[in-house]
């Protein structure tokens, strides 16, 4: 796993790639938090996500959670297939902010 | 389908144990001709309840082995796994309101509504804990 981030206008995108376990997740939580902390829009790309398990769907819900408190914006886009099959099970599918 | 087949792999319990137990559970079933979906769902039943006892046997400090034994009879798939954490007790073992939108909590949640059947229980005198599970497999609308 590994991830990128870079800055634009304003926008700040982090793109992930490879799979998102408990492994990597904390690091992901804190690198998804500094982000959103800065005051920018956060774009979360998950491309190249090719699995993520309940550790990682919390650091997104974490974000969720810190940015409406916050009024901050944060969406997810480029969800692949099996990163959907997770977030249908957990029922999130039609709460985190996605952008096509 | 196929006759009874049979894996059981050993794991350190750490969070770097976890792509390999999923590459093998993928491997295994994939191997047995179950199919992507089925597989799919499986694999993430699997990591989350080894995710579980590397998060919160003994606090995070159990450092001691992870038992997988998966067993495919026909279209049914039993996996066991094992640890020789401390015993917990099966009953605070229940996943959250799915309805409440909060961090943790999820793996269960996810564990029981993947799998078919999902039974917790300790082995020997706190000489560790058993998670089976059992999944009918082909049968995608099930979820």
């Amino acid at each position: 796993m590994k991830y990128e981030i870079s800055k634009d206008n304003g926008q700040h995108v982090i793109s992930l790639h490879g799979e998102i376990d408990l492994h990597f997740s904390p690091e992901l939580r804190k690198a998804i938090l500094s982000e959103l902390e800065s005051g920018q829009l956060v774009l979360i790309d998950l491309d190249g996500v090719s699995y993520l398990d309940s550790s990682g769907v919390a650091c997104f819900v974490e974000a969720y959670q810190y940015s409406k408190k916050n009024k901050r914006e944060f969406y997810l886009t480029n969800i692949s297939e099996s990163v959907m099959q997770v977030f249908k099970l957990a029922r999130l599918d039609k709460v985190f902010p996605i952008k096509p | 389908m196929v006759d009874k087949v049979f894996m059981r792999k050993i794991y350190r319990s750490n969070t770097l144990s976890l792509k390999s137990i999923r590459s093998d559970i993928k491997s295994f079933l994939s191997t047995n001709q179950v199919d992507d979906v089925d597989s799919g769902y499986i694999i993430i039943a699997v990591n989350e309840a080894c995710m579980n006892i590397i998060q919160h046997a003994n606090d995070g400090k159990y450092g001691g082995d992870i038992i997988v034994n998966v067993t495919l009879l026909d279209d049914k798939l039993l996996v066991k796994i094992t640890d020789q954490a401390d015993t917990v007790d099966a009953n605070k073992l229940k996943g959250r309101d799915i309805t409440n939108i909060e961090p943790g909590g999820l793996g269960i949640y996810l564990i029981k509504d993947i799998m078919d059947m999902v039974d917790y229980d300790s082995v020997g005198n706190n000489q560790g804990n058993c998670i089976t599970m059992t999944k009918k497999i082909g049968f995608h609308d099930e979820i």
